[in-house]
Parts: structure tokens; sequence; C-alpha cells
């Protein structure tokens, strides 16, 4: 039974020789305690307020700080919705300040009531729009501190508290001193109820108001709320309240900011007419006359425009430009709204007039019933352009209800119409 | 054509006319210390013998006169000798074959032929005898240990077109076609009997591949019987290595059993944070029927757990002033952490039978079950920062490419400086990670890191069965089907979610990429519909889970034919292939297309290969090969985003491989040489990747099909004897392996956001990357009769081409450049990995003492001892790339460099 034998030294060695290895290999890691980051000033370095740092700096200049000084203050800005993008704002108690950060998830490291220090050593003070911000030097300007190198400059102190509560203020009376800090509006309400916060295409202000002065709401077309609409009704607005020369812009970090609103209030319609050669959702039908409905722009307004003088000569027409069908059931409290821009006719002859249908299909407009509204402000001449104002429509019901505007001229007296900004809009049921 | 067949005819009849006197001869063959070979190949004329568990071989049915014997062994020298046979009997006595290699400093033997006939130099123009077709000459040795170093493949061919088996059962993965090497790792010894062919030459255990073939023999019963032991030491991959093997040879119960075990350990290998933990272990039992049959089990596995590597840009290898710069690991608890592991346990069992119809007709079959995972973790993270050191961003070199901003020295001096100096800057910062993942829990919010781990679980039913039919003594015939049912499933699984101490991570099941392009639909982002907004927690499945199945069937057979001045063999193989997807989850980005199974895709394929020897004498000999193969694509060749997606490229093209070479042989006792020129064209090659494309600015998966090449060269290897005891070595190979022609591109955009789009590539003479395409040896190999040996060998490489990265050779890419403008040259031009030629030098001394019955060894193998850091062993442009500023700084090549100098040491001790 040599083979035994054999069989049992091998499984001793099979078991003992690796063994003495285990000990030494087994790769166990201990999860970090979780840290309560303390900050120490260092020796030598002194901590000044946020207003002291600002006042350093000199309209239009830029500042490198060369002194070894140090402030603080709680974070009030997030990124976490992209509206604020690269920029951080803290404030102590003497007011805000913007610190420019080449960095896209700050909030994930500097959030909400986080109390930071910031060594100003070595960073610069400049402006950007007229609002002073504590950057990097690049290139010779102000610009974002570098990523690798933020934890050299903004350092952690204890984990986030709470929020500095907002400053409550007023649209009339902002000061200066209250930029760059997390601000408190109160019965104020939005102007552009139920557009988007932003255009897809670039960074969109809207206006805010008390209803009797306005501030501009600025929101960044990446912000994750972009393509949300703006509510309506009376409430508070939270915000860091900016400047953009020459005006004064608020921020808002989410639609938590945004208190006691109401965004049951939809488009019904939004027609812009912004595509170059298209009417969009609209359409047209020529009774008579050889010109039609167009697209047009004219600077940076877009418009649908008709006009029955072309190539020198006046023709007589009968036009119209016919909304899509809405379900206006589904709806209440209905508004229309658009703006006009007249010239080269009367004001006041008729040339273009306003209807809605609840019969109307498609086609000839002229076979189906119409109603006039007659409650819209229309320009009255040289193409100034003229809101329709706030045109009730929660009378008109019907699941297939169109709006029509009609163009009409003889030879003579012939006027050109532009009409753009289509708005429905209604509170959802 | 007739007449050729009446020739063939009339060849059979004469020579079975012809069939004379026949003796038998017996010998052992041994290693130098005089223990047992089992399983060499002892290979007389056309007929093979293998030697059993004693080393002992009978070659029956020999022909008088004289003959060439010839005696190989994987790992030793192949050992020819010209006897005459004159009896019925001939008695050779002990035959010693040297160690060819010093392979890794694994098991270092050598030693003096000590052989009791000695070769007769005077060959007459008789029965010449026949080329063995064995991996075993000089060139093939050397390529496939020596130059492996600086990732020289012989022929410029990929691993996918090599084939490794255990009795007649293939190895190879069905998803890439690679060999699973790491499978039995650490049973060197256990699967060190092998039969191995280089390029086309036949083979008796399969059709064969384009760049070889070996079959692992583990039959326990060929094993020697003995139990060996070795330690090593080293610096290279790992640092302690202790194997044990043992054999019972066949007992007189007809039981024979072999075991071994393993295990390589390291806290950390050449690159900091590659820490090893490798175990391995291997059963073989063989059971003798009866004098025609034996049964074998074998059961092996190699569970390994490793920390990897990642190649990176040169500036971070220059900032930190080290080419084995690794930014995987990061510190954690003050410990090294690899945050990229590889963990894999694939255990193979075979169940084979092997009998001896007749004397001349052999059938092997094997029955084979393999199972187990392969995993690599990795970080992930949402909405927040990339973890990653050496993210571009990161690097001083952002200050100057960023387009957005202008230049400012002092910043990124700065950056250089937290590089030199702060290993937070240039590890993973572990505890910053984690402080991320605490403040996301205090507000509620989900994790932002975490650690995920990419699987692929297998499981895998094989049948192979051969028989090998010595027809007569000119006609040898094998044959062989292979069945295998294959399946896999892929997942990611929550390996660590970065919490603890007091908080609770979670994670969100969405694609946070189709999040931020979608923010108003709820469904896209999903990654698995049927489970919306699934919270993960640790050990779940999540991102992706889908199986792949591939089924596949073969069908083959060689006929050799062997006569006086040539020999020839021709072989025939067909196979069917079908493989589909199913889908685990329901995808947001795909929802039609992803849940539940896909088409079934099936391909027939054949392959045929012929070739001849001519024997202008026993000295010279002039060899013929080529080979026409078709090969179905692989599934991943296929699919486009199989993690997401059941859809296949619109253009599915199967790969044509047409290759030939042409050898000169010599073999004269004191030299022995092969000069090989070789030619193989690719046709409709497909290669497969994935990438974050900067025009889109999301993930793409990028097919690039209908890729032809062609792959030209000429190899050497010549092996001198200068004195008995000392050999000079020479291999080399001048390849020119090329791109011919522009294939296409299929690009699909993993966000959803576009259709699938194809593009031209621009590649056409580009070279193959990989490899060096030249590359060479010169070695000294002393071998002392007193059991002292020593090798030392000079290499060079050269010609090794940096991956070009495809979509950068578009329309697309050079869209808004004109001809003069000097970027052209430079977004299409491919650079060299290293622009001059690399030397190297190894050398390996050993000893071996032998008391009674007990054989000590001792051997030390130096590897790179000129400490050579500047040679990159492979690079790869990025594949990102900037079209908007066409900055090719921003995306620069990543490197890999071979090892500088690095020791194996090892002790063992065999009874």
């Amino acid at each position: 039974m040599k083979a035994i034998r054999v069989l049992r030294k091998i499984w001793v060695l099979l078991l003992v020789v690796p063994a003495i290895f285990i000990s030494g290999c087994t790769k166990k890691f201990d999860v970090p305690p979780v840290e309560i980051p303390k900050f120490d000033l260092p020796s030598g370095a002194t901590i000044i307020s946020i207003r002291q740092l600002k006042a350093m700096h000199s309209a239009g200049g830029f500042e490198s700080i060369t002194d070894n000084l140090y402030v603080t203050g709680k974070v009030i800005s997030s990124d976490e919705t992209g509206n604020i993008y690269k920029e951080m704002f803290i404030q102590d108690t003497s007011g805000g300040l913007l610190i420019s950060l080449d960095n896209t998830s700050l909030y994930t490291t500097y959030r909400l009531g986080q109390r930071i220090y910031v060594k100003c050593q070595g960073l610069y003070l400049g402006e950007y729009g007229g609002l002073v911000q504590l950057g990097a030097s690049v290139g010779g300007a102000i610009g974002r501190i570098a990523d690798p190198v933020i934890k050299q400059y903004l350092f952690l102190d204890s984990i986030p508290g709470a929020i500095p509560a907002a400053t409550v203020i007023t649209i009339p009376t902002i000061t200066p001193d209250k930029y760059g800090m997390l601000v408190e509006l109160q019965n104020v309400h939005f102007v552009e109820v139920a557009q988007l916060f932003s255009l897809s295409t670039a960074s969109t202000n809207r206006t805010i108001s008390d209803g009797a002065n306005n501030l501009i709401m600025r929101t960044s077309n990446y912000a994750t709320f972009a393509t949300t609409s703006i509510p309506s009704g009376v409430g508070t607005i939270y915000g860091i309240l900016g400047f953009f020369s020459p005006d004064n812009q608020l921020m808002i970090r989410d639609l938590n900011d945004l208190v006691g609103f109401d965004y049951s209030t939809k488009l019904v319609i939004n027609e812009s007419f912004a595509t170059t050669g298209s009417l969009g959702t609209f359409s047209q039908y020529s009774v008579s006359g050889p010109q039609v409905w167009a697209q047009s722009t004219y600077s940076s307004s877009t418009f649908a425009k008709m006009s029955g003088f072309a190539g020198g000569v006046y023709t007589a027409n009968e036009d119209w430009l016919i909304s899509p069908s809405m379900n206006l059931d589904l709806y209440s409290g209905e508004i229309l709204n658009f703006f006009t821009m007249m010239n080269f006719g009367t004001a006041g002859d008729g040339s273009l007039r306003i209807y809605y249908s609840t019969d109307y299909v498609s086609g000839d407009p002229t076979t189906s019933t119409w109603t006039e509204i007659t409650t819209a402000a229309l320009s009255t001449g040289t193409f100034v352009s003229t809101p329709s104002g706030d045109i009730d429509l929660s009378a008109v019901v019907g699941t297939n209800v169109h709006i029509a505007f009609k163009y009409t001229c003889s030879t003579s007296g012939v006027a050109t119409w532009e009409v753009g900004g289509i708005l429905v809009k209604g509170t959802k049921i | 054509m007739k007449r050729f067949l009446l020739l063939i005819l009339l060849m059979f009849i004469t020579t079975t006319l012809i069939e004379a006197q026949t003796s038998t001869l017996e010998g052992i063959v041994t290693d130098i210390t005089g223990s047992p070979l089992p399983g060499a190949s002892v290979n007389v004329g056309n007929k093979t013998f293998k030697t059993d568990a004693s080393g002992k071989f009978t070659s029956d049915g020999i022909g008088y006169g004289k003959t060439d014997i010839t005696f190989v062994l994987d790992g030793y020298e192949t050992k020819t000798m010209n006897i005459e046979v004159n009896s019925s009997s001939v008695k050779l006595g002990y035959i010693q074959v040297k160690t060819s290699v010093a392979d890794n400093g694994n098991d270092n033997q050598g030693g003096t032929t000590l052989s009791t006939v000695e070769s007769d130099d005077d060959i007459k123009d008789q029965n010449v005898s026949s080329l063995l077709h064995s991996a075993n000459d000089p060139f093939v040795s050397i390529a496939s240990y020596t130059l492996s170093a600086g990732y020289f493949r012989p022929r410029g061919y990929d691993n996918e077109y090599s084939e490794v088996l255990i009795g007649g059962l293939e190895l190879s993965d069905p998803e890439t076609g690679r060999p699973n090497f790491s499978d039995w790792s650490g049973l060197n010894d256990a699967t060190r009997y092998k039969e191995s062919s280089y390029g086309l030459n036949p083979t008796r255990f399969s059709f064969g591949a384009l760049s070889g073939a070996s079959d692992i023999d583990v039959r326990a019963s060929h094993q020697p019987k003995q139990i060996k032991a070795s330690y090593s030491y080293s610096n290279a991959t790992y640092t302690n290595r202790v194997m044990v093997t043992a054999s019972t040879g066949m007992m007189k119960n007809g039981w024979a059993v072999t075991v071994a075990g393993s295990t390589r350990q390291g806290n950390t290998g050449y690159v900091k944070g590659t820490f090893y933990d490798a175990w391995s272990y291997f059963l073989s039992v063989e059971k003798k029927i009866n004098s025609k049959q034996s049964i074998s089990f074998t059961g092996f596995g190699s569970p390994a757990k490793r920390g990897m590597q990642s190649a990176t840009v040169q500036e971070c290898y220059d900032l930190v002033g080290s080419n084995y710069y690794n930014p995987n690991w990061g510190l954690q608890d003050g410990k090294v952490r690899n945050a990229k592991v590889r963990n894999s346990h694939e255990p193979q069992l075979l169940l084979s039978h092997f009998y001896d119809i007749t004397d001349k007709i052999k059938l092997t079959t094997t029955l084979g079950y393999s199972f187990g995972r392969t995993g690599t973790t990795a970080l992930n993270w949402y909405n927040s920062a990339d973890p990653r050191p050496d993210y571009y961003r990161y690097l001083p070199s952002w200050q100057y490419n960023n387009p957005a901003s202008t230049p400012d020295p002092t910043v990124a001096a700065q950056i250089t400086d937290l590089w030199k100096n702060d290993e937070n800057t240039r590890q993973i910062d572990w505890d910053n990670l984690y402080q991320v993942n605490y403040l996301s829990a205090l507000s509620g919010e989900q994790s932002r890191y975490i650690v995920e781990e990419r699987r692929l679980d297998h499981s895998q039913i094989a049948l192979a069965s051969h028989v090998n039919y010595e027809i007569n003594k000119h006609i040898f015939f094998t044959g062989g089907l292979n069945v295998n049912l294959y399946k896999s499933r892929n997942y990611k699984v929550m390996n660590d979610m970065l919490d603890g101490n007091g908080y609770t991570g979670y994670w969100i099941d969405i694609d946070q990429f189709a999040q931020q392009d979608f923010p108003t639909d709820s469904n896209i982002a999903q990654n698995d519909m049927n489970n919306p907004n699934r919270i993960v927690k640790k050990g779940d499945v999540f991102g992706y889970d889908y199986d792949i199945h591939i089924n596949s069937a073969k069908l083959w057979g060689l006929g050799e034919f062997t006569y006086n001045h040539f020999d020839f063999y021709a072989a025939l193989n067909f196979s069917g292939t079908q493989f589909w997807r199913v889908g685990n989850m329901k995808n947001g980005r795909f929802a039609d297309d992803s849940y539940g199974k896909s088409a079934t895709h099936s391909f027939l394929d054949y392959a045929v290969k012929a070739g001849v020897t001519y024997k202008l004498s026993g000295r010279h000999y002039f060899v013929f090969n080529t080979a026409y193969i078709t090969t179905a694509p692989t599934f991943n060749d296929v699919y486009i985003s199989p993690r997401i997606r059941n859809t296949v490229i619109s253009d599915i093209r199967t790969g044509k491989i047409f290759s030939c070479d042409l050898s000169y042989i010599i073999r004269y006792p004191k030299v022995t040489a092969r000069i090989t020129a070789f030619n193989t064209n690719f046709q409709n090659d497909t290669k497969t990747m994935s990438f974050f494309q900067d025009d889109l600015s999301t993930y793409v998966d990028y097919i690039v099909f209908g890729i032809n090449k062609t792959h030209q060269g000429i190899e050497l290897g010549v092996e001198v004897k200068l004195i008995p005891v000392l050999s000079l070595e020479i291999a080399g190979s001048i390849g020119n392996y090329r791109y011919t022609n522009r294939p296409t591109a299929y690009m699909s955009v993993e966000n959803g956001s576009q259709p699938d789009s194809t593009q031209k590539i621009y590649c056409k003479n580009f070279y193959v990357s990989g490899t060096p395409q030249t590359a060479g040896s010169i070695g000294l190999k002393f071998v002392h009769p007193k059991f002292w040996y020593a090798n030392l060998s000079a290499n060079i490489y050269a010609n090794n081409w940096v991956d070009f990265n495809p979509s950068r050779r578009t329309l697309e890419a050079l869209d808004g450049i004109y001809p003069g403008d000097e970027r052209l040259s430079l977004i299409t031009e491919q650079q060299k990995a290293y622009n001059n030629p690399q030397f190297t030098l190894d050398a390996s001394v050993g000893k071996n003492i032998k008391i009674n019955k007990v054989v000590l060894g001792i051997s030390v193998r130096m590897t790179n001892i000129l400490n050579n850091t500047k040679m990159v062993t492979s690079g790869f442009e990025q594949l990102r790339f900037n079209y908007t500023t066409k900055n090719l700084d921003e995306f620069p090549p990543k490197y890999f460099y071979g090892f500088g100098r690095t020791y194996f040491i090892t002790a063992s001790v065999k009874i």
C-alpha cells in the first residue's frame, strides 16, 4: 500500500505548506471612519469678512491676493440641478461671495449649509458682468480655479449644518451689498406663466413681478428643470441674488426654491414661429388673392406675416392663419395671448380679425362657424409691437377648438400684419 | 485526375507488397537526472508511440534498415537518433533528453545527452524519416518563452488562432475563441506534458488552428511516479509560489492518481497595487479497465484574485517618474486598495475514455463540463466627479488643452507639484469617496461612488471524440467529432457601496447619461423597465443582465501519407455554430429590443488544409503548408451593444483566412535550423469597441467589420552545438502585418439619442498592432554534465505599432481639415510604440543535486538584466477624440511598459 503512503504525504504537503501563506495575504479593508472635518487656521493667517474681501476689488479691476487671508462662510448654492454651473456661493453675516471653480459636481462635497474656509492667498478677485468673484488667474484674467487644486484653497469644517436664513428683500430696494446672498422675495408672481423656465438653446431670462416692479430670473438651458412650465400664482421665491450689468438677477437652485405656486397651468398652444420657412403648428388658407401667411423674421423677433402688397402691386386678399385643434375640455381658465405688429394700414380698420371655431376641421375655413374675438389689443401701425393682453377663453368649450387670424385687404389701404408669440394656456383639469 | 488516383493506388499496392521483416524497439526516456519522462512521443517513421509512467516505450512493427528515431516532449529538446535496425528486438536503453528552456525559472532542469546509441551521421539515401510536427524547434521555444516578454506573437497571430486541448477537448472560450490559460495556471507540473504542433502542421488530436495546437496530457498513468514540490520567490507578478504535485504512477491494481495544488501570493507585484492571491487544485484518477481501455477523470481549477494594472498616458508616467505607475489603486485605511480586481474561478471536469480498439486503431473520447465565474471590479459613479486620478481634466496638460480657457503656466505648475507630491492626487482618494457618500447619505441621497463587479458566469458541456487509425505504414488517418453547448450570463453586481460606520448607501438602477439627456422621460433611463427605479444594495444584480448561448459542432478528418521522399497530408473540417442572446432586463433605451430571446444566428464553416514535405535527405527538408478556413463571426462581432440590445449589425460576414508557408529545414547532429516564409490573408475580420464620443457627448458602441489584413514574414530558428556543453541559439522573425482595405464601422449610440450609422475607416496599409513585427534573440546555452546549466540571451524588438483609433480615420473626424493642413497627417498617421529597437538581456543559472532518490534543484532566472524600462509592450490610441479642436494632446495614446529587471528563484525537491 505504497500508494496510500504516498497520498498521505501529498495531502500533508498540500494543506500545510500553502497554509503558511494564507495569513499574510487576506485582504480586508477597513471602512474609513466617518470623518468630521475640522479646519484649523494656520498660524499667521487672518480671517476677514466677505464684505472686507469684496472691498478689495475695485470696479473693472483684477486683483491678486497676496496676503495670508481666509474667508469663511456657509455654502448657499448647489450645482445639483445644473442651473448653477462651475460656481459656488458662500455667505457670512457680512455678505455673499461667488467663487468660480472648474468642477461640475461641487455639491457632492460642498453641500448646502457646509461651512468652508477659503484660503485667498494665490487667488484673484475680478468681475463678470459687473459681479465680483473670487477665482484664479487664467491667462491674465479672472477664471475658474482648476479642479485638481480646489482642495488647496477650499477647506471643509464640520459636516453640513443649517443653511443661513434667506434675507427678505423687495425688488425696488435691492442694494449691491446683497449680491451673492441667499434672498427671499415674498408675494411675487411670474410674468411668463406656463412658458418653459429656459429655452432649449440658451440660458433664458424670465420675469418675476411684485405687481409693480420686475426682477430677472435667469435659468440655464442645462438645468434639469429647464423644460418645466413656469407656475402661476403668487408665492415666495428663494434664490441667489446676482447682477449682470445693468440688471439685477436671481438664480434659483431648484424648484424647491419656489413656494406657494401652482404648476397646473399648462400651455395648450405655444407658437413663436421660430422655424424659418415654417408656420410650425399653424396652417394657412388662402380664400382669395395670391399672397399667403408666411413665417418671417425681423431682428430677433419671429412671427407669421401677411400683406396684399407684393412686387409694387396691391392685390385684394382674404387669408386665414389657423391654429392646431385644441381640446379645451381638458382645461379651465384658458387665456389667449399674442402680439401683433402692423404698418401701412389704418388702426382699427378690421383688416386683421381674430376668431375661434368649434366645428372647423381642415381646409376652407369659410364653411365653418367662426366667432369673433374682439377683446384683443392690436398694433396701431408703424410695426409697433403690441401685446394682445390676456384674452379670456374660459367660456369656449369643446374638444376641437381652433383659433384663426383672418387677414383681408382690397387694392387700397393695404396693411401688413405680423402675428407672433401665440400662447394659449389653461389650468389642466 | 484519374492518373493521379491510379498512381496512389499503385503506391498502396507496392507499399503493401514490400512489407517485410519488422522489429520491436524498446527503451526508457528520462530527464538528465534520470527521472523517467512519461508521455513523451517516440516517433519512428510515421509511427508514434508514447512512453508510459515509467518512461518506457515499446515500438513495434519497425522495418529493418537505418531509421531515425525521435523523442519529443514539450518543454524538452527534441532528440533525434539514427539507428540501424537489424534484429527483431532492439534495446535502446536509457535515452536522456534535456530541458529546452528555463521556463520563467520554473523547474529548471538540464543536462547532457548520454545516449546509449550514438547518432549516425552517414545517412544513406533510403527510408528518410519524417519530420516531427512539434512545437520543439529552436524558433518556437524561444518565441514562446523568451520573446513573449516583449509581447512578441509568432506571425502576428492573436491568441484566438491557437488551440489548447485536453484529451482532444478544446479549452477555448467560445465567446472569444481564445484559450483560457488562467483556468489551469499554477498547475505547471500537472499540465506540463503536451503534444504540440506549430502553425498549420497536422496534429493527431484535432484539425488544428492557424498558429498551432497543443493537447495537454493529464492522464495520471502518464505522470511520473513521484512527489515534487517547489518554492519560488520573485518580484515579477507575485512574490511567493508553492507548488506540489504527486503521482502514484500506474499501480498494480490498475489505478493511477495524480494530485496537485499550488498557491501564488503577493501583496504587490512589480507594478504597485497588483496584488496576487491565486490557488489551484488538480486531481486526476485513471483506472485501467483492461489492456485496451482506460477511463480517466480529471478535475482542476484555479481560483484567483488579482489586482489589475491599467495603461495610462505618458504624461502620468512622467509626472510620477515611473513607467510602472498604476492609476488603479489608492490608500484606504493606510493600505493599498486596487479598484480593479479580477476574481476568477472556472473549474473543469473531464471524463475521458481511451480505447485501443486494435494496435492500429485508437479511440479517445472526452466529456467535459466546466462552469464558474470571472469578474472584474471597477469604480462607478453617479452625478459626481470622476474618481480616476488620471482623468484627463486632472492633468497639468488640461490647462493647455482646455479649449474654453487660456493656458496658465502657474496653474499647470501647481497641478504638476500636486502630482509629484500628493498621493491623493495621483492615486484614488478612497477616503474622499467614502466622505462624499457619507454626505449623500446625510442628505438622504443615493451613493455617489460604488465598486461594481462586471461578471461573466458560464457553464459548458462539451464532447470530443477522435480516432487514430494507422491504415498501413504509409497512411495514417485521424478524424473526430466535437459538440459544444455553452451558456454565459453577463451582468453587474454591486460589490461595495463604499459605506458603513453608521451610514448605509443605496443606488438606483438607472443610466445617468440617458437621465441627463432625456430629463422628462422617466422610462428611457431605466436599466430594467420591469423593475423601474429599483434600489440596489450590496450583492444585487444591476445595470445589465443577459445570457449568451453558443452551440457548435465540428466534424474533421486528416489523412497523413508517408513515402520515401515525400510526406503529405490533407485535412478537412466542417463546423456549425449558432448563437443567440437572452435579455434578462428590459432596457429603457431599447424597450422593444432588449428583453427576452433574440433571433438565432447560424453559421456553417469549413476549413481545408494540406501540406507536403519533400525529404531531400535526412538532413534537408522542404515543407509547404496551405489552408483555407472560413470562420463564423463571434457573438460580440455581430451584436451591437449586447449589454442592452438584441440587435445585430445588418451586414454579418463570415471571416475567411487563406494561409501558406514554405520552410527549409536542416537537421545535422550539430546544427538544426529552420527558415520559413509565410503569408496569411484575413478577410472580413471584426473589431468591436466602446468609447465616449465627444461630438455626440455619449458612449457609443463601435463595430468595425469587413477588415482585411495580410500577415507576411520570414522566421528563422538555428541551434548550433559549439562544443558538447555549449549551444548557440538564434531565433528571429521579420514580419509585415498590414491592413489591406477600408473597412466599415457601425456606430450605435448608447443613450439612444441618435440612430445607428456607419462610417468608412481609412486604414489601408496601416500596421497590425499588439506585437513587435520584428523580433530576435541570440543566446548561449550551457549544460554541464554535473547538472549545472545556464542560459544567456540577448533579445531585440522592433516595429511595434500603436493600435490606432479607427474613428479618427474617417471623413467625419477630418471635417473642416483641407489638403495642406498639417493636422491632416497628425490625425491620420499611425505611430510606433517605440522609435528605436529595444534590447533586453536575460540569464538563468541552475543546479540539480541528486542524493539517493531525491533530486534537489535550485535555479535563478533574471529577466531584463539591463533594466530597460522604456520598452512599450502595447500601446493604443484613446478612442476619444475632440472633433471640434482636433487637439490630439487632449487624448494621447496610452501605454503599457514591459517590466524592468525581474528575478525568479526556485528551489525544488523531487522524490
